[in-house]
């Protein structure tokens, strides 16, 4: 099978080829080969779902919305009341085996074809997000391991603070695949008077 | 201080080490960092720096901050020219360049300074009384002369270079403005531990402290504050920004202007800030008093030159006359009798407080109490005033009056408290007669005013009232503690002065006067208090009415020191208490804010989301012309070299007839529907039953809405058994899942059932023609045999060329085809690889057009039918709803006006002659006639068959299936054409579906 392709290396290869700033204070690129499952249980099932995912995922179910948790190569968002994305990479295989013992829980929904990833690192990562983010992403509200459902540019997304990456702060915007493009060069827009670079490594 | 300059040789807050140039008016200047434009003007010498609005009447700088009425300019040249800009606001930088605005061929001399002349006719309604005749729409046609006489500067019409930022700021305590209560609430709330977002407009905290001299004991406190709060992690400070606006729910909007190191392109940036709670401490901004030509470049608010003194080293005049009716002044005139100049303060009072009179006497400086500013003499600069003696027990002039030489006169008539952010959220602005003004309520929700605004005057009063409210606010936002105090020099307490000022709103012409000069209220639109007295004599006797008669505190200023002294004045000449008459309605912005701030980001190709498919690249590659279709971009044909658009869809559309064509169909709504009461909830959704659909099939469905009209159609695939996926079409695809989570979440919140939008998840490629099945099996090669054996409506899930793909055989165009769905990141190689095989089998791209063409042909419905209107009848798809079965919309699609026999029904139309065209749009009348109103009912869709050689038309007909074969007219007004047409089946092709098992 050849390896999915992904919407904002183009448009990140441009951002690499342009005059870097020189002192770039954020860094923009793209996480690949993620799997996203969404995983939606019906009532009542939540201690069953919770024991399955931390015996197939190592990542238990998170109690809330707002923080995601996360083992291994694998992190779950409580994005609903009785729903979970699981983000782990592709040679997890974690759909297959999810599948098996969850469905009778519920609902697994494959995504990782759905959205495409853009990781934002460096000092003024946060600042670039407050110009096209209304949520308040002070470390104090919004600390390592915080996610959210939130509008980027009238479109719904999933941001993530990752947490420090390679000595910086990150974060990863999970964003629908067909608007990725335009909400990537909105980010780079917004992120242009900071100084940025790409990196399509 | 040279003859021309009147900067001092030391003082102020400037820099005096670098020197920048700039332009005004095509003339060079010098000015320093630190200065504003006005400021720099002013040193040079330049008095006159824009014309009035109306009467063309030469105007200087009146003010030092956002209240400048006059001193607007045009900032930059170009596109990116600024019109109607504050001078007061604008910070110097290298190579500035500024036009004076309203005048032609020049300030010096202007043509239209001629209104002035004939001031007296340009009263109040002068324009509505005037122009309305003789013909009835006479208005329309002087309205443009109008606007283009009295218009003030001109935007530039090109796009604008300049980026606008935008920021989201998040807060616990959000304290608006930067003087002595808010600098005092914001140590408070900081202290506290809580997040503090201290805002001032100005580029320097200080607020009215700002005023007073360099060294003094309110600039030691400016000092300290700001190294406090320098040291408190929990205190960030905007300055240069204004917050201009107050919502519900803690939102402010706030706009921040560009430093002038800056880069040149950088515009403003639109910040909004959500708060927990918030201390809005906007002070109090000094207004004037009105008397004869009291708009004369030269008169300033003695605050205004004070400042200008003190913070810019600028000394505005040599002979000084200070007006005022309160001790706020005389701080102003003392300082500019100790820069060297001859002061005279004319006061209305009896006199100040004994300590200011004190003040004075030691600095020389002339007082007279019990005497007003009559009239200023000097048309393009003051050069005198007539006193005269004031009654203040009758509250008028005597006859009694003399000329004093002046070349500046400092007025101050009180201060207004900056009521507007407080008033925006709700709370109502009450009259204070101790403060003769309007004072803004001390709370409103999670707001607390505080200082100046509540009328509190006295510095050290201010900073207690800073506190406290800083510390109330704190602790609704969650803070803890206590602030503690702050240590307030005892020179700052010292240097107040607690005499109570006297109320005066205008100052008649002593009797004597044999000319009555205007005497201004709303400098900025020419109001005076004769159009005041004039719309309260016609009638115009509420504030909100006699605002908009005369226009006064309209325009940039928003009349901020005009605004109570017109209310008072109304007062006057109604006889009403001024807390009787209120005021007008405070809305944002409190300060203008550009639209290019505003719109941020989001502009050029980011004003709207661009939604792109997966093979969005390959069609740019393969020449696609696109087409908008909601967010998403779409081919819309693939021109070949030379050809147009209805060359290009008809060779497309031909193409799927005879050979084989692909199509992109990503932008399909899909939704994955899972769980055991799947088949119970989609049953309850279509009017057709969907319980029924086998495991590995494929059915058409519809949807109604709740009235009982179509909502939407589409397919739904039976994936297992409870397991389904359901498409929509790319219109309507947020809104049916909107639709289905609304149900699940609401009305069915029992049934098992969950779903999700996979739309981006799946890529989907129509393959249609003859060839569909030959390209395929070529493409899948071997292993091709779940393809062959897909019946219609049937799916099938396998791989072509090693990408798992789920192949739907339904078909859009009539011919055999093929609905390819592959998750997105394979949806390029899946497009190469039957591309690739394409050219054996004559192959064509087609895109939306030609996909028009072959659903037209085959009378398939589309978003021009299902248009909100339409009853399953009215399609055509009655059938398709079996008797007693109940579904959403089951109960009102049974209405009588929705059976009714006369409704409009699907038709198809041809033209009688073959080599007309049909106008999608256009109306169906009788054939021959009448043509009038609404007609039979209209044409939705229309396309060139190029199968058929001649154009088809789908439409709605009164009557439908009982006109067919008859004749109507379809009339297109818009295009001046009557077509008579043929009225027959929506099937045109292949109505019995033979080609779809070919």
């Amino acid at each position: 099978m050849p390896e999915s392709a992904n919407e904002l290396t183009e448009l990140l290869r441009a951002l690499a080829t342009r005059e870097a700033a020189a002192t770039p204070t954020v860094t923009l690129g793209t996480v690949t080969g993620q799997q996203i499952v969404e995983l939606a249980f019906w009532p009542g099932t939540d201690e069953a779902v919770s024991a399955d995912l931390l015996r197939i995922a190592g990542v238990a179910l998170p109690e809330t919305g707002g923080r995601a948790l996360r083992s291994g190569g694998t992190t779950a968002f409580r994005v609903g009341p009785r729903r979970v994305w699981l983000a782990a990479p592709e040679a997890a295989h974690l759909g297959e085996a999810l599948l098996d013992s969850l469905s009778k829980h519920g609902a697994l929904v494959p995504l990782g074809h759905a959205r495409a990833i853009l990781r934002l690192t460096g000092a003024a990562a946060a600042d670039v997000l407050s110009e096209v983010l209304t949520i308040d992403l002070d470390p104090l509200a919004f600390p390592d391991g915080a996610f959210a459902t939130t509008a980027l540019g009238r479109v719904g997304i999933l941001v993530h603070r990752v947490g420090s990456v390679g000595g910086a702060c990150a974060f990863d915007l999970y964003l629908p695949r067909s608007y990725a493009k335009w909400l990537a060069s909105l980010v780079i827009k917004a992120a242009e008077p900071y100084g940025v670079a790409a990196d399509v490594a | 201080m040279t003859a021309r300059s009147h900067r001092l040789p030391e003082g102020g807050r400037i820099d005096r080490s670098r020197t920048l140039s700039f332009l005004f008016d095509g003339q060079s200047y010098l000015g320093h960092p630190g200065d504003t434009l006005a400021s720099a003007l002013l040193a040079n010498g330049v008095r006159v720096v824009g014309r009035s609005f109306k009467l063309h009447r030469p105007r200087g700088v009146f003010a030092y901050g956002v209240n400048e009425p006059n001193a607007l300019v045009t900032l930059g040249t170009g596109v990116d020219g600024e019109a109607n800009v504050r001078a007061t606001m604008i910070e110097l930088r290298q190579g500035l360049v500024a036009h004076s605005q309203n005048r032609w061929p020049s300030l010096a001399f202007d043509v239209m300074g001629v209104n002035d002349w004939f001031k007296s006719a340009f009263a109040a309604g002068f324009y509505y009384k005037t122009f309305m005749g003789p013909a009835k729409k006479s208005w329309m046609t002087y309205e443009p002369w109008i606007r283009r006489a009295a218009g003030l500067g001109r935007s530039g019409t090109g796009s604008d270079s300049r980026r606008y930022g935008r920021r989201n700021i998040t807060t616990d305590v959000l304290v608006v403005g930067g003087g002595p209560a808010g600098l005092a609430a914001a140590c408070a709330a900081g202290r506290m531990g809580v997040r503090v977002l201290l805002v001032e407009q100005q580029p320097e905290l200080g607020g009215s402290l700002l005023e007073d001299r360099e060294g003094s004991a309110a600039a030691s406190f400016v000092d300290m504050m700001e190294q406090e709060l320098a040291g408190l992690d929990t205190v960030r400070v905007l300055k240069r920004t204004t917050v201009f606006g107050a919502y519900d729910h803690g939102v402010f909007g706030l706009v921040e202007r560009p430093s002038p190191e800056a880069a040149p392109a950088a515009g403003e940036r639109f910040i909004v800030v959500r708060s927990r709670a918030a201390v809005v401490a906007t002070g109090a901004l000094e207004r004037h008093v009105p008397f004869g030509d009291n708009d004369r470049p030269g008169i300033m608010l003695a605050s205004a030159a004070r400042t200008y003194l003190n913070r810019y080293g600028v000394l505005c005049g040599r002979r000084v006359v200070v007006f005022t009716t309160n001790d706020h002044a005389y701080p102003a005139a003392l300082d500019l009798a100790a820069a060297g100049a001859t002061v005279s303060i004319i006061d209305p009072r009896p006199g100040p407080g004994p300590a200011m009179k004190a003040a004075v006497e030691r600095a020389g400086v002339g007082l007279l109490s019990g005497h007003v500013v009559a009239e200023a003499r000097g048309r393009a600069g003051v050069q005198s005033v007539l006193v005269a003696g004031y009654d203040a027990a009758r509250g008028g002039t005597q006859p009694v009056w003399f000329e004093l030489p002046a070349d500046l006169v400092c007025v101050s008539g009180g201060y207004d408290p900056q009521v507007h952010l407080t008033s925006q959220l709700g709370g109502k602005a009450v009259w204070s007669d101790a403060a003769a003004s309007f004072c803004s309520a001390r709370q409103v929700g999670d707001a607390w005013a505080s200082g100046a605004v509540t009328g509190v005057m006295s510095t050290t009063e201010v900073i207690a009232d800073g506190l406290a409210q800083g510390r109330a606010a704190a602790i609704a936002a969650g803070g803890r503690g206590d602030p503690g105090g702050l240590r307030v020099s005892a020179d700052l307490a010292a240097s107040e002065s607690p005499a109570a000022m006297m109320p005066l709103w205008d100052v008649p012409p002593p009797p004597s006067f044999r000319r009555r000069r205007k005497r201004f209220i709303d400098l900025q639109n020419d109001v005076s208090q004769s159009d005041v007295a004039l719309a309260a004599r016609e009638g115009y006797v509420s504030v909100e009415h006699m605002k908009r008669y005369t226009t006064l505190g309209m325009g940039t200023d928003q009349g901020k020191v005009a605004n109570v002294v017109g209310l008072a004045n109304l007062a006057a000449v109604t006889e009403r208490a001024i807390a009787d008459v209120g005021t007008t309605t405070y809305r944002p912005p409190y300060t203008p804010i550009s639209v290019g701030a505003l719109a941020g980001l989001e502009t050029g190709q980011h004003s709207t989301p661009l939604r792109r498919t997966s093979l969005d690249l390959l069609h740019e590659a393969a020449g696609a012309v696109f087409v908008d279709a909601g967010h998403w971009r779409r081919p819309w044909y693939y021109p070949l070299k030379g050809e147009t658009i209805d060359e290009a869809y008809r060779r497309e559309a031909l193409a799927v007839r005879t050979t084989v064509g692909m199509v992109d169909v990503s932008t399909l709504g899909k939704i994955d529907v899972q769980g055991p009461d799947t088949a119970t909830f989609l049953d309850r959704i279509y009017v057709n039953a969907m319980s029924t659909l086998k495991v590995g099939r494929v059915r058409y469905g519809v949807m109604l809405r709740d009235d009982g009209l179509v909502l939407d159609d589409g397919t739904v695939a039976r994936l297992g058994d409870a397991h389904f996926l359901v498409t929509t079409t790319t219109a309507e695809a947020g809104k049916v899942m909107s639709h289905l989570e609304g149900l699940l979440a609401t009305v069915w919140p029992d049934l098992k059932v969950h779903v999700a939008s996979v739309t981006d998840q799946w890529a989907a490629i129509a393959v249609a023609g003859p060839r569909a099945l030959a390209l395929l099996q070529d493409a899948a090669g071997a292993r091709a045999a779940w393809l062959s054996d897909l019946p219609h409506m049937g799916l099938a899930d396998g791989v072509i060329d090693g990408l798992p793909v789920r192949a739907h055989r339904v078909s859009f165009s009539g011919e055999r085809a093929y609905e390819l769905f592959v998750p997105s990141g394979y949806a390029a190689a899946l497009w190469r690889r039957l591309a690739g095989s394409g050219g054996r089998h004559g192959l064509t791209l087609y895109g939306t057009e030609a996909m028009a063409t072959l659903r037209i042909e085959k009378g398939h419905v589309a978003g021009n039918e299902i248009d909100g209107r339409m009853t399953l009848g009215d399609l055509g798809l009655a059938g398709l709803a079996k008797p007693g079965r109940h579904f959403i919309g089951s109960a009102l699609m049974r209405r009588e006006a929705l059976m009714a026999p006369e409704r409009p029904a699907l038709v198809g139309l041809v033209p009688i002659d073959r080599g007309q065209r049909v106008r999608q749009g256009a109306i169906l009348q009788p054939a021959g006639g009448p043509h009038e109103g609404h007609g039979l009912g209209h044409v939705s869709s229309t396309t060139f068959s190029p199968i058929l050689g001649h154009y088809i038309a789908l439409g709605f007909v009164a009557g439908g299936s009982a006109r067919m074969g008859g004749q109507v007219d379809a009339c297109s007004p818009v295009h001046g054409e009557t077509v008579r047409c043929e009225v027959v089946s929506p099937k045109f092709y292949d109505p019995t579906g033979a080609r779809l098992h070919a």
